[in-house]
């Protein structure tokens, strides 16, 4: 209780940095060999991991990156080879600079702390609650990860194939036909065309910053690799595309239904049933004026 | 400065050998990265050496980042400090101790942004916070500079064996703090 074990102060003192040479060379075979203290060293990393954001950025010579990309392509033509020994520094020509003073550093950091944990202290109640800052992005992405692809398929799917089914069934297929074929049929055929073009053409490479803009609430979705975020992007954009369509045909529909049965005089001709119909090539029966007439005998009232 | 989010996209893209992305990556995150090699190592030619060691670490070992366990600078920056305090305690070429520490009054670290504070971050201070002034300012120290027990005893002007107690308290009292 009142002291940490030997392996926990191992892991946290190799965290922070205190170990001398034997105690850390110690610390590194237990990483390799010992998952408890590896996961108690994460922990630890997780625990002071954030205190790097006081560091004030340094920004390194050019000729740093230089070096890096020269050994990069090594290291990928090698796939994975142990690691090749760093040459000795090329110079040492950068030798005093500006890099920070530990005592300033020490003083700007109590302060830091200090200010701080009046600051925290005081909104200790309200903090633990609702944060709706950029913080919030840095939440684990792994549970946020799944919601998009699982609801992209479903919902659409569920939308485009079932409101049209009752309709269709319920309607007389002369009703239906119709409205399939004079207006929308064509837009049918287009539209889908028109909302998958734009998503071959976003750019396959850089795709940070397209997705952050095109859409924030998805985009933090870091945890999917881009390749399949885009294919999930396009296969979601089209099912959404044609669940729109469904939909619009499903409203024509009813609104021509509801016109016939409650305005039929206000239907404009060219949408009157038989109108439709005759255009349909659909026989009428034409027959039935004949019929009106009714054998003053018959038992069946019309 | 690129956005947590960005920054685990360009590392997503390195994964699969993109090199375009891997500079982009190096360019949102380099100076950052010296920033802390060098509060450790207080050489420019040594933090040099072990920014190249840390890209090239981070370029082969990209597909390890777990975004459920960290953010991905704070991964990069685990990385980098790793090396980096490996290179502080193992024999330093050259110039060794004869070579003296980089200091510029004028330069420490800025106190952070607002709106940069994470949750993590608020909540590890104001633990930090609750420890007595000599005791964070050990713990600080340690952490930014990396120094070793014997050299944060000197430089306390404390003996080795009681700043072992007092830090390993103070790592115990943060570890409860943070769970509580």
């Amino acid at each position: 209780m009142s002291e940490l074990d030997y392996t926990d102060a191992l892991a946290a003192e190799y965290v922070l940095g205190t170990l001398d040479l034997e105690e850390r060379t110690q610390a590194r075979t237990l990483l390799d060999a010992d998952q408890a203290f590896a996961a108690n060293v994460e922990l630890w990393e997780r625990r002071f991991g954030e205190l790097y954001l006081m560091v004030e950025p340094v920004e390194p010579e050019a000729k740093i990156w230089a070096r890096i990309k020269a050994k990069m392509l090594e290291v990928q033509e090698k796939s994975r080879l142990p690691e090749a020994e760093i040459p000795p520094p090329a110079s040492a020509a950068a030798t005093t600079a500006e890099p920070p003073s530990l005592d300033a550093i020490e003083a700007a950091i109590s302060q830091a702390a200090t200010t701080l944990t009046s600051e925290a202290s005081s909104a200790a109640g309200t903090e633990a609650t609702p944060t709706p800052t950029s913080e919030a992005m840095q939440t684990p992405a792994a549970e946020a990860a799944p919601a998009p692809t699982s609801e992209a398929s479903p919902t659409p799917a569920s939308e485009a194939i079932p409101p049209p089914a009752p309709e269709a069934t319920s309607a007389p297929i002369s009703e239906v036909a119709p409205t399939l074929d004079p207006t929308p049929a064509p837009t049918s055929a287009a539209e889908p065309i028109s909302a998958v073009e734009p998503t071959p053409g976003t750019p396959v490479v850089p795709p940070p910053a397209a997705a952050a803009v095109q859409a924030p609430s998805e985009a933090r979705v870091p945890a999917v690799e881009p390749a399949a975020v885009l294919v999930a992007h396009r296969q979601m954009r089209r099912w959404r595309a044609i669940a729109l369509l469904m939909t619009l045909v499903v409203a024509a529909v009813a609104v021509l239904l509801a016109a016939w049965r409650f305005a039929p005089d206000r239907v404009p001709p060219m949408l009157q049933p038989v109108e439709l119909m005759r255009q349909m090539g659909v026989a009428l029966p034409t027959a039935s004026p004949p019929r009106r007439p009714a054998p003053p005998g018959s038992q069946f009232d019309e | 400065m690129s956005t947590p989010v960005e920054i685990t996209w360009l590392l997503a893209a390195v994964t699969k050998g993109d090199a375009v992305a891997f500079e982009r990556l190096y360019g949102a995150t380099c100076a950052k990265l010296y920033g802390v090699v060098l509060r450790i190592l207080r050489r420019h030619d040594l933090a040099a050496d072990v920014m190249e060691e840390a890209y090239l670490q981070i370029w082969r070992e990209a597909g390890e980042f777990d975004p459920a366990h960290s953010t991905p600078l704070a991964w990069m920056v685990a990385i980098a400090r790793r090396l980096a305090i490996d290179m502080a305690r193992g024999p330093q070429p050259a110039a060794g101790d004869s070579e003296p520490e980089i200091i510029d009054e004028d330069e420490g670290p800025g106190s952070v942004p607002r709106h940069q504070l994470t949750d993590d971050l608020k909540r590890l201070l104001t633990c930090i916070g609750r420890l007595e002034p000599d005791r964070q300012r050990m713990l600080l120290l340690a952490y930014y500079g990396a120094f070793s027990r014997e050299q944060l005893a000197g430089k306390l002007d404390m003996p080795v064996d009681l700043l072992r107690a007092s830090l390993r308290r103070s790592l115990l009292e943060i570890e409860q703090c943070l769970k509580s």
